[in-house]
């Protein structure tokens, strides 16, 4: 049989059409298997995902805390650090600066500048770290509770006259406390209950708090440490 | 997924910690090893099969997806896998059992399923050899992993068979299912398209629309992953994120870092195993030719090769190469003399026992 140009247009459209309904239809069935059959994150996770997404785009943060009724400055910037004889690569660091003190804190280990580097044990300076509310040691807490899909309870909540979200971990024995900014989701007070401290009270770090002089590390130093910020 | 995550990027804990613990436990594995009764080693032997990846798409079938931001999380695994894991789960079987369940008997059904494409192109004795040479090729130990590939493996084979005998509807099905599994399936697109148009013409007619949407199933189904991301998640890019979190990111000089990272210091060594199992996929591939194996197939296996080197590693290239099908044609082809012919599935054999026993050790 013979067709003319118009029954081959004919054709094709047919067919065209029939494929795309085709597999419009069967795309349709993917979606739906997976809408029906997985599960979806309660929206406090998805909140704290955010959060986390905020961290991650920040290269420091300075905190204020009140330790025995006296305000506390902090400032933390993401560094590198190494290579150290029992790490040879360079690993991610957050450089914590409390007055005159100078604490390096990484996923493996926390060392104290001074003149020289000394290891710091236990696991005080990574809470340091946390309060201070170090990009990546937050934001590794903050992590470590979505990994195992900790319950995350969001409540609204007034702090220095504007409405925030105040989002609660808990995983066992540990918990952590983060009020955030509801549009920007950046952490402006942090807290770990459990160790009985108080809030510590977030923000961006401006250009003028990275040209401290504690930030400053000595040559000798600089050749282990490296600032990202 | 994994080594140049593994190394401190700010969010590679998950991956490295996992590491550290695999390392840490390995002299212990082989002190329970020696010291456990039978039944105890058979649990030991049968919970390294589901190592590595495994946790987290049962972490995906028990709580869903999650992106979390710089660190490695979920969103990386299509969800077919998860999803199989999770109806089985329903039915009271453990996401362990389910998974090393779905693995081996899909792998048995992909194994038949390819046996009969082999068959409806390539001679009987091709068709043979290579389905055993499927079977035991030396990184076919990851089939019985607790890994979406078998499942991949027998839905691709099913969806090609169903092609060549013009069942279109089932086609498509398992096309889409195959692609809701492993990303790389969309490529089998190319010879669907092929078997298409090669069934219109013997038939002196138009491919019809119902055979052209079979075709294009795959490319419908990999899009839903991120649509279904962007409905769960609020973010359609989650998969990409997720996939740079884990060291891989595509970029048109991918291929170049690729090669670099070889020489980087710190790079683990089992990347050559990659390197030469791209090569090896390569060559079977040409090899492939020899036994009249068209364009197509050979394009579609070829990217399924190549283009995960885009993404800036040759990491699991080993393992991603086991489902271009028609390697297994080339290999066949090579094996075609019976002299090399017993050699041939020897050594194979030998190498898949040896690539077993690598299971602790590295992701496959």
């Amino acid at each position: 049989m013979k067709r003319g140009k118009t029954g081959w247009i004919r054709l094709a459209v047919a067919s065209g059409a029939t494929a795309a309904g085709f597999a419009a239809l069967l795309a349709g069935a993917a979606f739906g298997l997976q809408a029906v059959t997985l599960p979806r994150p309660s929206d406090n996770q998805l909140l704290a995902a955010r959060t986390l997404h905020w961290l991650t785009a920040q290269n420091a943060i300075k905190s204020t805390a009140f330790v025995g009724g006296e305000r506390v400055s902090s400032i933390c910037v993401n560094a590198t650090i190494g290579p150290l004889p029992a790490y040879p690569e360079r690993l991610h660091a957050s450089l914590l600066v409390t007055g005159r003190r100078r604490l390096v804190e990484t996923r493996f280990a926390s060392f104290r500048l001074g003149s020289t580097m000394r290891e710091e044990d236990g696991p005080l300076p990574t809470v340091r770290a946390v309060l201070a509310g170090c990009p990546r040691a937050l934001g590794r807490r903050i992590g470590r509770f979505l990994d195992d899909r900790a319950p995350v309870h969001a409540e609204r909540v007034f702090l220095r006259g504007a409405t925030m979200l105040r989002l609660a971990f808990r995983q066992g024995d540990s918990r952590l406390l983060v009020i955030v900014n509801p549009r920007t989701f950046a952490p402006v007070a942090v807290r770990i209950p459990r160790l009985r401290t108080g809030w510590s009270y977030l923000a961006r770090a401006q250009r003028r708090d990275l040209i401290r002089p504690e930030l400053r590390l000595s040559r000798r130093l600089r050749l282990i440490v490296k600032e990202e910020a | 997924m994994a080594a140049r995550a593994t190394r401190d990027s700010g969010g590679g804990d998950r991956l490295a910690g996992a590491g550290a613990r695999r390392s840490s436990r390995r002299p212990l594995v082989a002190l329970a090893w020696r010291t456990a009764p039978a039944s105890r080693r058979l649990d030991l032997a049968l919970s390294i099969l589901s190592y590595w990846d495994g946790a987290w798409y049962r972490t995906v079938a028990d709580q869903g997806y999650l992106l979390i931001p710089g660190r490695q999380s979920d969103p990386a695994f299509f969800p077919l896998f998860p999803i199989v894991l999770r109806g089985l789960n329903g039915l009271g079987l453990s996401f362990l059992t389910s998974g090393l369940l779905v693995a081996n008997v899909a792998f048995v059904v992909g194994i038949v399923a390819f046996y009969e494409v082999s068959r409806r192109l390539l001679p009987l004795d091709v068709a043979r050899m290579s389905a055993m040479l499927a079977a035991l090729f030396p990184m076919s130990f990851v089939f019985s992993m607790t890994y979406p590939e078998s499942l991949v493996f027998a839905a691709l084979a099913l969806a090609l068979v169903f092609a060549l005998d013009g069942r279109w509807t089932l086609s498509a099905i398992a096309g889409a299912a195959a692609a809701l599994g492993r990303p790389e399936a969309i490529f089998f697109a190319l010879p669907l398209v092929a078997i298409a148009i090669g069934r219109a013409r013997a038939s002196g007619r138009v491919a019809g629309g119902r055979a052209i949407g079979a075709a294009f199933a795959p490319v419908a189904s990999v899009a839903t992953f991120p649509l279904y991301l962007g409905w769960a998640l609020d973010n359609v890019s989650a998969w990409s994120h997720a996939q740079r979190a884990w060291g891989r990111a595509f970029s048109l000089d991918g291929i170049v870092h690729a090669f670099q990272q070889l020489h980087e210091p710190g790079s683990t060594p089992w990347l050559w195993r990659d390197v030469a199992f791209c090569l090896i996929y390569l060559g079977l591939l040409a090899a492939a030719r020899r036994v009249g194996i068209s364009g197509p197939w050979l394009v579609a296996s070829a990217a399924l090769v190549l283009l995960p080197l885009a993404s800036g590693t040759f990491l699991s290239d080993a393992r991603f190469g086991l489902l271009a099908l028609p390697v297994y044609w080339g290999a066949a082809a090579l094996a075609r003399r019976r002299v090399v012919r017993l050699p041939v599935l020897v050594v194979s054999a030998a190498l898949l026992v040896a690539g077993t026993m690598t299971i602790p050790l590295v992701n496959p």
